[in-house]
């Protein structure tokens, strides 16, 4: 899926200015329709370190209505979630229908971050795709639309964040180990996200592969492709919502 | 499936209260075992009205540490639980075994093919996904190694009907009886249908049903503590599967 992304796309500042206030608007109309639809909407943002999920989400959320979505960055399993299944900790911070929510991580770091730390035995990493399909499955049929985007940048440009981020005093702490490892062995983890992307890739849960090398490119495309899939689904939903409230 | 139960079965007086005795002492210790290997169960309770769910429960939890376990009854759902998916519910409340190692649930997920199948809370869409969603759930459970037991408490129409009469003509056992009993009871063949696709489509090998014969409430309680001493006993010899 990666490599059909063309890393070049790019919006110069003034097409940018000239569309996000629009697209900004029309969000924050669909968050209000979706409120009043009893739509929820789950944002996946997955993606390469450094390759701007914090930013995206920024944008993306600053002229929604704070009181009605809610961002989540659950890391690993705490103590008290170790002998409950591995999805419980996504399944509570499942929004109330009508509501948004962000992962800023998700579930898919089941397959990306114990894929290659070899802690998940065979089964377990195999059964994880199968699990991740049933829960946005369970989601995408019952009042949820499911919007995953990956975040796609190549390994010099990378390196270059990686190394502008250490290199400054300021943000120096942003850059661990583990992305250095990333960097390293680039192609390892790209293997493993194109394994993640086809094999959860379904048609109630697409993934959005996003060119990253540009942030605004990637910004004005992520909440254009929100607007345009809930633009698609809300029509039946607010059918159905308006007979229920009739009957 | 259902038409299959023996509904003959008895247990006299004085073998119930020996049995009752062991086994209640049995789980007593399986649940100190439970409480300091840090495992699990889960106890799912479903039946007819009136078929004993109450009583059986009590037989379970009266000797063992009451701060080992949890029962929670399930009626229709409220506030958050009603704007998430049906399952969410459920999975809020599971409960790590560091805090409770015996959860009940006195009615469960499996309202969502029953009740909300015969009486068009859920559409048929929405029903038939859900075995699978169930299956999925409990196998998720089972994974991280926690311990399902799952009951159907089968009692006859009949004897439904003269349980019934003696709740409403005993002061204290009044309040038990809703007019939501008597509509459920006029459908007694849908939910005959229900409980046997249920049966059919989410008994598994690591979630399995265990049908009690209910209508001698004696034989009922002795199985269904028997059936949970034998699943611990069992449970807690195969190893914890690795916490990833």
């Amino acid at each position: 899926m990666l490599e059909n992304i063309d890393l070049s796309l790019a919006l110069s500042k003034e097409e940018y200015a000239d569309r996000i206030p629009d697209l900004q608007a029309r969000l924050f109309d669909l968050q209000r329709r979706c409120w009043e639809a009893d739509l929820g909407v789950v944002l996946v943002f997955e993606g390469w370190e450094t390759a701007g999920k914090g930013k995206v989400i920024r944008k993306f959320t600053s002229k929604l209505e704070p009181r009605a979505f809610e961002i989540n960055a659950i890391g690993g399993r705490r103590t008290h979630e170790q002998p409950l299944p591995w999805l419980y900790r996504f399944w509570v911070a499942l929004p109330n229908h009508g509501r948004f929510a962000i992962f800023a991580k998700s579930w898919n770091r089941r397959v990306l971050v114990h894929g290659l730390d070899g802690s998940l035995t065979d089964a377990q990493f195999q059964r994880a795709f199968d699990d991740i399909k049933f829960f946005e499955a369970a989601l995408a049929t019952d009042r949820y639309v499911v919007l995953k985007f990956f975040l796609h940048i190549d390994r010099d440009e990378q390196r270059r964040r990686l190394e502008a981020l250490a290199a400054d005093e300021a943000t120096s702490w942003r850059v661990q180990d583990s992305d250095w490892e990333q960097n390293d062995r680039y192609e390892e983890h790209r293997a493993l996200i194109e394994e993640l992307l086809t094999r959860t890739e379904t048609e109630w849960a697409p993934w959005n592969p996003v060119a990253a090398h540009d942030l605004r490119w990637a910004r004005a495309s992520v909440i254009e492709t929100v607007v345009e899939r809930l633009d698609d689904e809300l029509p039946r939903f607010e059918a159905a919502t308006a007979n229920d409230r009739e009957s | 499936m259902l038409a299959s139960i023996d509904l003959s079965k008895t247990l006299a007086e004085p073998e119930y209260e020996e049995q009752l005795l062991d086994l209640q002492l049995t789980m007593r210790q399986l649940a100190l075992r439970m409480y300091a290997e840090k495992r699990s169960l889960i106890v799912v309770y479903e039946g007819w009205d009136a078929a004993g769910k109450g009583g059986s429960i009590r037989r379970l939890t009266s000797h063992i540490d009451p701060r080992g376990y949890h029962i929670y009854s399930i009626a229709a759902p409220q506030g958050d639980d009603k704007t998430h998916h049906y399952l969410w519910r459920f999975w809020r409340r599971l409960i790590p075994p560091d805090e409770k190692q015996i959860t009940v649930f006195d009615r469960s997920w499996y309202g969502r093919v029953l009740v909300e199948r015969v009486e068009g809370f859920a559409t048929s869409g929405e029903w038939k996904r859900a075995y699978r969603e169930i299956n999925d759930f409990e196998r998720q459970l089972t994974d991280a190694g926690i311990m399902v037991v799952k009951f159907w408490l089968h009692i006859s129409q009949e004897e439904q009907l003269a349980r019934f009469e003696a709740r409403k003509h005993t002061p204290y056992k009044r309040f038990k009886l809703t007019d939501d009993d008597w509509r459920n009871r006029e459908k007694w063949p849908e939910y005959t249908r229900a409980v046997d696709d249920m049966l059919l489509k989410t008994d598994a090998p690591n979630a399995h049903w265990t049908v009690l014969e209910a209508n001698c409430k004696r034989f009922a309680r002795v199985k269904a503590l028997r059936t949970i001493v034998d699943t611990v006993t069992a449970g807690l010899e195969t190893e914890l599967p690795e916490r990833r």
